[in-house]
């Protein structure tokens, strides 16, 4: 099971930490697609982001970004995108990954 | 700096397991030696065998481990016998 966590600022809905730890075992290694799915979102959306003071982890069965608390209306667009890409694998994968916001 | 795409970084690696299968012994060869309507000669072996898959009959003797060898110089003939068994014997030569 994958669980993703999305962390916001109290004031504003900007978000100020990702991070998605565990397995999907949803096959096989090498066959696993909601492992797949997760894995280009954060690591495309990591690309994507553009500031340069976040704090990065992206290995085996763990990805977090945090630190955001400067980020530009870009990066909040990116990670907002991201957010919404996890959401959409979790509808139709709720046995797979599950997602904690606060 | 741009990150490299693992599309199984989420994935377990539990999946890649062992067996404990994969062993086999060497195949025995077992079968016919000599033909139906072949020529042999006394104490060449005709049929190995495991347990009388084929019976044997006139001028053949079995063995130790159930193999079929002939007695005389002469030729090979497999024949029925009764409804499901097979025996062999050697028609010597005149």
């Amino acid at each position: 099971m994958i669980t993703v966590i999305i962390k916001k600022h109290e004031n504003s809905d900007k978000i100020r930490l990702i991070e998605v730890k565990g397995h999907a075992d949803s096959a096989p290694y090498g066959k696993d697609l909601v492992c797949a799915a997760v894995s280009a979102v954060m690591t495309g959306g990591f690309n994507a982001l553009q500031g340069h003071d976040y704090r990065f982890i992206l290995e085996d069965g763990h990805a977090l970004v945090e630190d955001l608390d400067e980020c530009s209306d870009y990066d909040s667009v990116v990670l907002k995108t991201i957010e919404t890409q996890l959401q959409t694998i979790y509808e139709s994968n709720k046995e797979f990954i599950t997602i904690c916001k606060d | 700096m741009m990150f490299k795409l693992d599309l199984q970084l989420f994935a377990s690696k539990k999946g890649v397991g062992s067996t404990k299968n994969g062993r086999d012994s060497a195949g025995r060869r077992l079968g016919a030696k000599v033909g139906d309507g072949q020529w042999c000669h006394a104490g060449s072996i005709i049929y190995r065998q495991r347990g009388t898959r084929i019976y044997p009959g006139e001028n053949t003797k079995k063995g130790k481990d159930d193999t079929i060898f002939a007695l005389v110089n002469g030729k090979v003939k497999y024949e029925r016998l009764g409804k499901d068994r097979t025996i062999v014997r050697v028609v010597a030569d005149k």
